[in-house]
């Protein structure tokens, strides 16, 4: 069922979102397309395929607009985890068949730094996450940005799981202290 | 484990993040369900994550967004965005032509209506990137001055430190000097002499600040020769310890206070302070 009677405001986002009032995703993807998108070329590094990954993704998040649950988590959190989900898959379905499927993670580059270098929006914000030790960074991009589980962080890195876990920890107060 | 460990431990963050999967990840949405103070946890681990992706906020071109709501739209068994017939090929624009000229004037109140909305959100969605763009800013600020801040405190750390090892080092003399006869009996500095090497360090301890375009001068006095060890103000409040000059070795040590930046030899009636190895 359709409905374009309600005007949408940020109290009543989700109640019509999750009705399937078409004017909530026009307001969601005028609020957080552009998050969404940033995101997903982050992760993958492919403008183009990005376009995609990004109708993808709305798509998804309409579909499963009755799933989602208020009481579990921020709408923002639960678009921005399918949308890297989606990402993440399409990474793996491609890329591990590819030739760097068998590259360690130390053969990569990482970096939490922005992939738009010239993009001078973004300049303060490498200036910040340069304030986060790289193994910190590293912790961030390779499960966040690359769908790294803590084991294979772990076996990769050759560091005990805990470490894992204290790095995650370690990293997410930093970026609080960043953006708080 | 209490539930203050279980947050304590990192598996909130690692949760975050989304390297747990399988039992591991429904294990902390179960402790999410039976504990608030999880559940604010991941919130708060999530709310972090969130920032960050929001900041690196790319805008799609403006032009995909009818084709992209449309695709989701018609991918739920619902009509595209258009809303006029069933076939997802047909724009918007194009297709009501018709019922346009019957009822325009509706229309033309609709789109206003539309348009207004729309130019509301996007102001409102320009000043909420303006204020996250200057706070960005200012937080970036506040830390270089708090790095700067703590540069120099790691600097004073450092020195301290020397200083200190200066002072415990076993091959450090120390001559008490005091005021000379004539002076105030209370002046006082110390000399700290490192025979490995043989750095010199004084400490003044009680001496007025010299007067303007007058300075103190410190002398090793050795074999009854005096020996330059370099200028000084008086106490200097940065540090305890200020470093002098070297000398093989002297039995006492004097301070006279010359003309700005001191003299060949010693003004003997301007002495103020003399002490011998204090043993």
């Amino acid at each position: 069922m359709t409905r374009f009677s309600a005007k949408i405001t940020e109290d009543n986002l989700i109640e019509e979102f999750k009705a399937g009032n078409k004017a909530a995703l026009n307001y969601i993807y005028d609020a957080y397309s552009g998050a969404l998108y940033g995101t997903i070329i982050k992760i993958t590094g492919n403008e183009e395929q990005s376009r995609d990954l990004l109708q993808e993704a709305f798509v998804k998040i309409w579909k499963k607009a009755e799933n989602y649950d208020p009481d579990k988590g921020a709408l923002y959190t639960w678009m921005i985890n399918l949308t890297r989900n989606l990402c993440i898959d399409y990474l793996r379905s491609k890329k591990f068949k590819n030739t760097q499927k068998n590259q360690s993670l130390d053969n990569h580059v990482y970096s939490l730094e922005s992939n738009r270098r010239f993009d001078p929006q973004h300049i303060g914000l490498n200036e910040l996450l340069k304030r986060l030790p790289d193994e910190q960074q590293q912790v961030i991009y390779y499960s966040y940005f690359q769908g790294y589980t803590q084991k294979e962080i772990s076996e990769e890195l050759d560091i005990p799981l805990g470490t894992v876990k204290s790095r995650a920890k370690a990293a997410l107060e930093k970026l609080k202290k960043v953006f708080n | 484990m209490d539930v203050r460990e279980y947050i304590e431990s990192g598996i909130i963050e690692a949760y975050a993040m989304g390297m747990l999967v399988g039992a591991d990840a429904r294990e902390v949405e179960r402790m999410a369900d039976e504990h608030p103070e999880v559940r604010t946890a991941i919130r708060d681990a999530q709310s972090s994550l969130n920032s960050l992706t929001q900041a690196y906020a790319v805008n799609p071109k403006p032009e995909w967004k009818d084709d992209i709501l449309n695709a989701a739209f018609t991918s739920k068994g619902g009509e595209p965005v258009s809303d006029n017939s069933g076939d997802s090929k047909v724009r918007k624009l194009e297709s009501s032509e018709e019922s346009q000229k019957s009822n325009g004037f509706n229309w033309a109140i609709a789109a206003s209506i539309a348009l207004l909305i729309s130019l509301g959100i996007n102001v409102f969605q320009y000043l909420s990137l303006n204020d996250f763009k200057s706070e960005l800013a200012a937080t970036n600020m506040r830390l270089a001055e708090l790095e700067e801040s703590q540069q120099v405190m790691v600097a004073n750390y450092r020195e301290a430190n020397q200083q200190l090892a200066v002072l415990t080092d076993p091959s450090t003399a120390n001559f008490i000097m005091k005021g000379v006869q004539g002076r105030d009996p209370e002046f006082r500095a110390d000399v700290f002499w490192n025979a490995q090497t043989e750095m010199v360090y004084l400490n003044v301890r009680n001496l007025p600040t010299a007067p303007t375009g007058k300075q103190y001068q410190l002398w090793a006095l050795k074999d009854g020769k005096p020996i330059d060890m370099g200028v000084f103000d008086g106490i200097d409040p940065e540090r305890a310890l200020q470093e002098m000059g070297r000398v093989p070795g002297a039995q006492a040590f004097a301070v006279t206070l010359e003309p700005e930046g001191g003299s060949v030899n010693p003004t003997l009636e301007e002495m103020y302070v003399y002490g011998t190895l204090n043993s």
